[in-house]
């Protein structure tokens, strides 16, 4: 018995040294988890977005550097239900570009909406493309700034 | 030194030549301090490698300590695990005096390390390394899709995050009328 008990105190002795890690993302305050997003990929922010609603805002609260990005819609969005497609190149030297399109599903119009809006809010351009009518515009509602070095307008664009 | 060389360097132009560091300044010993964590395990490190923590060398700056004074008063970090403490002094040792690099792959790949490292060394005001464990935070995710990144970082779902804030609430309701109907206990 007196052995049993002197084993047990000796294992819970060497337990205690063993450190105990119970750290994690949720445990991180906001800043640093700033800072880590800061160093994330254009990708994982997006699925880091996808997880909860904390680290939703959290990425859309980071920037995010574009070497071009450009928004184009086709057809008259007040007549027809208009396309529209959103270029991004992440980087210059490596050329990646990404492409998203509207999904002409009326159930996600809100959150196809949200990430034209997440784009526009984050993106840093060096150079941004418009090509979109009024009424669009009035509909997305977007009423953040569009940070960029250069932009370019489409001559039809309606947009004051 | 080979005559081949010495051939070599008589032969050369003569170029300017800076005088021995020695020569120039006498060296200065280099003063220590000491540190420890939870695990009270003290570490003796150079101020060179100090200079890597702001936090550090603002106190170092503001004590003037002594070598025997700052031996005999380590400064205690209780809230930093000792082998975490063991790996920031460890990193501020290799990094004495020598410009950053780039990417440091030395840092532990466990989440759990990395984590309790990034507490750490943003609270040690270690600015070179806190970039370097944010990298590797964030390369922790590189390529995984949202439900494996909420299983790798343990991120609990919205309903899973508001169903333990209701409980929380209600738990705090069920101790305040608790507290209350105690408190009304007492006074008669």
């Amino acid at each position: 018995m007196a052995s049993t008990i002197e084993n047990l105190a000796k294992m819970t002795e060497n337990l205690s040294i063993e450190p105990v890690y119970n750290t994690n993302w949720c445990d991180m305050p906001e800043e640093l988890k700033r800072e880590c997003i800061g160093k994330m990929g254009f990708d994982e922010r997006l699925a880091l977005r996808f997880t909860a609603k904390t680290e939703r805002s959290l990425v859309n609260s980071e920037n995010f550097m574009f070497h071009d990005g450009g928004f184009y819609m086709h057809g008259n969005h007040d007549y027809i239900p208009a396309s529209w497609c959103i270029y991004l190149t992440l980087d210059k030297e490596n050329q990646t570009k990404k492409n998203y399109k509207n999904t002409n599903d009326g159930e996600r119009v809100k959150s196809d909406f949200e990430f034209i809006k997440f784009i526009w809010g984050v993106g840093v351009f060096e150079t941004f493309s418009i090509s979109c009518d009024l009424s669009f515009m009035e509909e997305l509602n977007y009423t953040g700034k569009i940070t960029a070095k250069n932009v370019v307008i489409a001559e039809w664009c309606r947009i004051d | 030194m080979s005559s081949t060389e010495q051939g070599t360097s008589s032969a050369a132009p003569a170029e300017p030549t800076t005088a021995p560091e020695s020569a120039a300044a006498p060296e200065v010993p280099e003063s220590f301090y000491y540190v420890h964590g939870k695990d009270k395990v003290v570490h003796k490190v150079s101020a060179g490698a100090l200079q890597h923590s702001a936090l550090i060398h603002g106190m170092i700056s503001n004590l003037g300590y002594t070598e025997e004074q700052a031996k005999a008063n380590p400064f205690p970090f209780e809230n930093i695990d000792g082998d975490i403490l063991q790996m920031v002094v460890d990193w501020c040792n290799q990094h004495k005096g020598k410009p950053t690099p780039p990417e440091d792959t030395n840092l532990p790949k466990q989440k759990e390390k990395l984590f309790d490292l990034v507490l750490a060394v943003n609270y040690l005001e270690i600015k070179e390394l806190l970039t370097y464990c944010c990298k590797q935070v964030a390369m922790m995710v590189k390529g995984k899709s949202p439900e494996e990144i909420r299983e790798i970082w343990m991120i609990p779902t919205d309903a899973e995050d508001e169903a333990a804030e209701k409980e929380a609430k209600k738990r705090a309701g069920k101790e305040a009328a608790g507290e209350t109907a105690a408190a009304a206990g007492d006074a008669k």
